[in-house]
């Protein structure tokens, strides 16, 4: 076979095939997932066994890292349970919240997307900005809450500044993620429910109660299972917060789980115990997802399932 | 046919645009402001909250004519993390000037030593103050020069003093004065908490972070141990001085002294710029910080209160210029270190500086910090005169930061009564130490790195 005929076949081999076009298309993408996700995950992986200060080459040290963090470091349990208190209380607030105000704005009525986007409006502010607002809010003289208490003539908590308070402050900030894109996803869920259901079940003289716990939750459980895993991985993500506000302080009270590894890594340049406690953490999330799914997953209706 | 003549006009001004983008491309060249035949040099340094223009580069462009610095102005926030990046990818900037810790890039072989180029040159050392070279000081080499210096001194309210019946012109001298004032400045509420504070133990500003070893140094306290393999945090200066500021803290309110520093705040909500706390311990530059958000408050500065049985001591916090590493210009660059730190340039910058009202820059260069016209600014003297005592604040250079949050976690759990004094500094003396051993090992292995590669460098040469 000539050059010609082998190029050509080669040419048809690739035209015949969209996927290559597809590939080439998504190359960009392709590159910097390997170059920027991919590589870095695998040489966090190795640094995780060596002492590396970044500037220095690594010294490989084996299981060292992982030896102090779990058995001789007080400041992993503490960044733990932090972020475990934090996770349990901020989950169910943020998802309860967010399902009683989706309910309240399902039902199509008058001034309902005005409503709807009032509701959505305060998830536009994130981050860096909402903790200086909160920290303004939580000012135990001239902040907005302590005020509020002084007018109640309730005791006024330091909040920020006290050890116990600081953790449920953080905490209370989830009260401004209750919406949001959580919300639409819920509304979408419960527009989606069959009206036929309700129907029949008002026919047999449901109430609203057991037509919301018979019917709303089993048909929403696909949308709250997949929003709850969801909450529960950026809940052990908690960083800006308590980044900006207190800098895990009050005596270690809001050291979560990343700012302890922010620290370690871009504080100290330990960059090799931040890699481990970086893989600890995905470890953690994967067991805890696992858990959740084995535990959650098994009450979860869906429509096509044979039951 | 309209139909034809509108896609057709469609498609002019399109290609009109793409050729005038193209165009602004390739004629349109952003504008070279380095002269040819120049070797270029690029300073980085932290811009600062108020846009001063860096003269010094520009004045030293116009001494001479075959090296050209150009001045690159970085974010106090990414400084470190630029750096840092540049360097590992071996392709840093030819000058760095920054007021961090030199230990961080000199122990991890960031900075390159100038100890040659000053001795070659015969560079007078004894022209900067004396306490800052420590500083600049690793395993018996030096990294940076000090270009600038900020020191610690106690500020006190005229007008307080005058309300609570004491001498306005008479700061306390010692500890027991500070403890006595204090208690005599401290005015309450009717529900009981505090309204105006006298002195509040380690404020400082808006975050809580205690800074202060002054009181331990004070008393004489070392925190490593001569051979730098040791930490100490336990010895009893060390024990002492904290107790005495933990005693202090729960003389003057405790939890309500704490209540009182949350309500303090940024700029003109700082509790002594407020006027809401009688005196505080800061740092020099705090005189501009007065005139800016609190131009009309009544105060005094003097050097800081002293205990019985100690000697006088402040904190001093220098900033230096360093050559990188991978520079490619060494020699150019300790041309104009050399340039920035002669005594007129820098006498001449802080003229510049206090006579645009910016700030006042504080030259580590004795003779232009001793001028008769930096003397002239408001409270200089103090400052210049502290620098007698003064010491720097890195202590423990190869686990500063680990150093610094031990060290001001144990102070907080003293302050808020958790743990004994004695309790905290042994943990925190524990973690430092494990941190220090880490980075000694650490840095063993790095020694023995750099051997084998410099063998295996003559290696190569020789075939």
């Amino acid at each position: 076979m000539s050059l010609r005929r082998h190029l050509h076949k080669w040419y048809e081999f690739i035209s015949r095939r969209e996927i290559f076009t597809g590939y080439l298309f998504a190359s960009p993408w392709i590159l910097g997932f390997f170059a920027f996700t991919l590589i870095p995950i695998i040489l966090s992986f190795y640094y995780s066994f060596c002492r590396y200060d970044v500037l220095r080459p690594p010294m490989f040290v084996g299981f060292q890292n992982y030896y102090y963090l779990l058995f001789k470091s007080e400041k992993f349990y503490t960044s733990v349970y932090n972020t475990l208190y934090f996770t349990v209380f901020r989950v169910p607030l943020v998802m309860i919240g967010s399902l009683l105000l989706a309910l309240l704005v399902a039902t199509p009525r008058r001034g309902v997307s005005l409503a709807r986007t009032i509701y959505y409006m305060p998830s536009i502010i994130t981050g860096v900005a909402l903790s200086v607002i909160w920290l303004w809010m939580y000012n135990p003289k001239y902040g907005l809450i302590n005020r509020a208490l002084a007018l109640l003539g309730l005791p006024l908590p330091l909040w920020l500044e006290s050890p116990t308070w600081a953790k449920p402050a953080i905490i209370l900030m989830g009260i401004w993620s209750i919406g949001g894109g959580r919300m639409i996803v819920m509304i979408a869920g419960l527009n989606s429910i069959p009206r036929h259901l309700y129907e029949s079940a008002r026919v047999d003289g449901a109430g609203w109660w057991s037509q919301f716990w018979h019917i709303t939750i089993p048909q929403l459980s696909p949308t709250l299972f997949l929003l709850t895993v969801v909450e529960v991985i950026f809940s052990f993500q908690v960083f800006t917060e308590a980044y900006i506000m207190t800098r895990g302080g009050p005596l270690d009270s809001t050291l979560f789980y990343n700012l302890e590894l922010y620290f370690k890594a871009f504080l100290d340049y330990r960059m090799g115990e931040a890699s481990a406690l970086a893989w600890l953490l995905f470890v953690g999330t994967c067991i805890i997802t696992l858990l959740m799914f084995w535990i959650l997953g098994r009450r979860v209706y869906y429509e096509a399932e044979r039951r | 046919m309209w139909e034809y003549i509108r896609v057709l006009s469609g498609r002019i001004f399109l290609g009109i645009g793409i050729l005038g983008v193209i165009g602004l491309f390739v004629f349109v060249r952003p504008k070279e402001d380095t002269p040819p035949g120049r070797i270029v040099l690029q300073l980085w340094q932290v811009t600062g909250a108020e846009d001063i223009e860096p003269v010094v580069p520009k004045w030293f462009n116009e001494s001479q004519d075959k090296i050209y610095v150009k001045p690159v102005g970085l974010p106090f926030l990414e400084i470190e993390q630029k750096f840092l990046t540049s360097s590992v990818g071996n392709f840093p900037p030819d000058l760095f000037e920054y007021f961090g810790p030199v230990a961080q890039w000199s122990t991890r072989g960031a900075l390159l030593p100038l100890d040659d180029f000053i001795e070659r040159d015969g560079y007078d050392r004894s022209a900067i103050f004396s306490a800052l070279w420590k500083e600049m000081m690793w395993d018996g080499r030096t990294y940076a020069i000090p270009t600038g210096v900020g020191t610690e001194a106690f500020y006190w309210n005229k007008d307080h003093f005058r309300k609570a019946g004491l001498d306005p012109d008479r700061p306390p001298a010692t500890w027991d004065e500070l403890e006595e004032y204090a208690v005599k400045l401290t005015t309450y509420n009717e529900d009981g908490s505090i309204k105006q504070a006298g002195y509040i133990p380690g404020y400082w500003g808006p975050f809580p972070t205690p800074l202060f070893l002054t009181w331990a140094i004070q008393k004489g306290a070392k925190f490593l141990s001569e051979d730098g393999t040791r930490v100490n945090l336990t010895a009893p200066a060390n024990i002492e001085a904290l107790e005495w500021e933990a005693k202090l803290f729960k003389k003057l309110g405790g939890k309500k002294l704490i209540f009182k520093r949350a309500t303090f705040g940024y700029g003109a909500q700082h509790g002594f710029l407020s006027g809401q706390l009688s005196m505080i311990v800061q740092k020099s530059s705090f005189v501009q910080e007065i005139e800016k958000f609190a131009p009309h408050l009544d105060y005094g500065v003097a050097p800081l209160p002293i205990p019985r049985d100690g000697k006088p001591a402040t904190m001093a916090g220098p900033v230096w210029i360093g050559i990188p590493s991978g520079a490619r210009h060494p020699e150019e660059a300790w041309e104009y270190i050399k340039f920035c730190t002669r005594a007129d340039i820098q006498l001449r910058s802080a003229k510049y500086v206090a006579e645009k009202h910016l700030a006042t820059f504080f030259p580590a260069n004795i003779k232009a910090a001793t001028s008769p016209f930096q003397m002239s600014l408001p409270h200089m003297d103090v400052f210049v005169e502290s620098m007698k005592f003064a010491h720097t604040f890195t202590v423990v250079p190869l686990a500063h930061t680990q150093f610094w949050r031990a060290y001001s976690e144990a102070w907080d759990s003293v302050m808020r009564g958790e743990k004994t004094a004695r309790e905290a500094l042994k943990q925190a003396e524990l973690t430092v130490q494990k941190a220090l051993d880490e980075q000694l090992a650490y840095n063993k292995f790095y020694k023995e790195y750099l051997r084998k590669k410099e063998k295996r460098a003559k290696a190569k040469g020789k075939t």
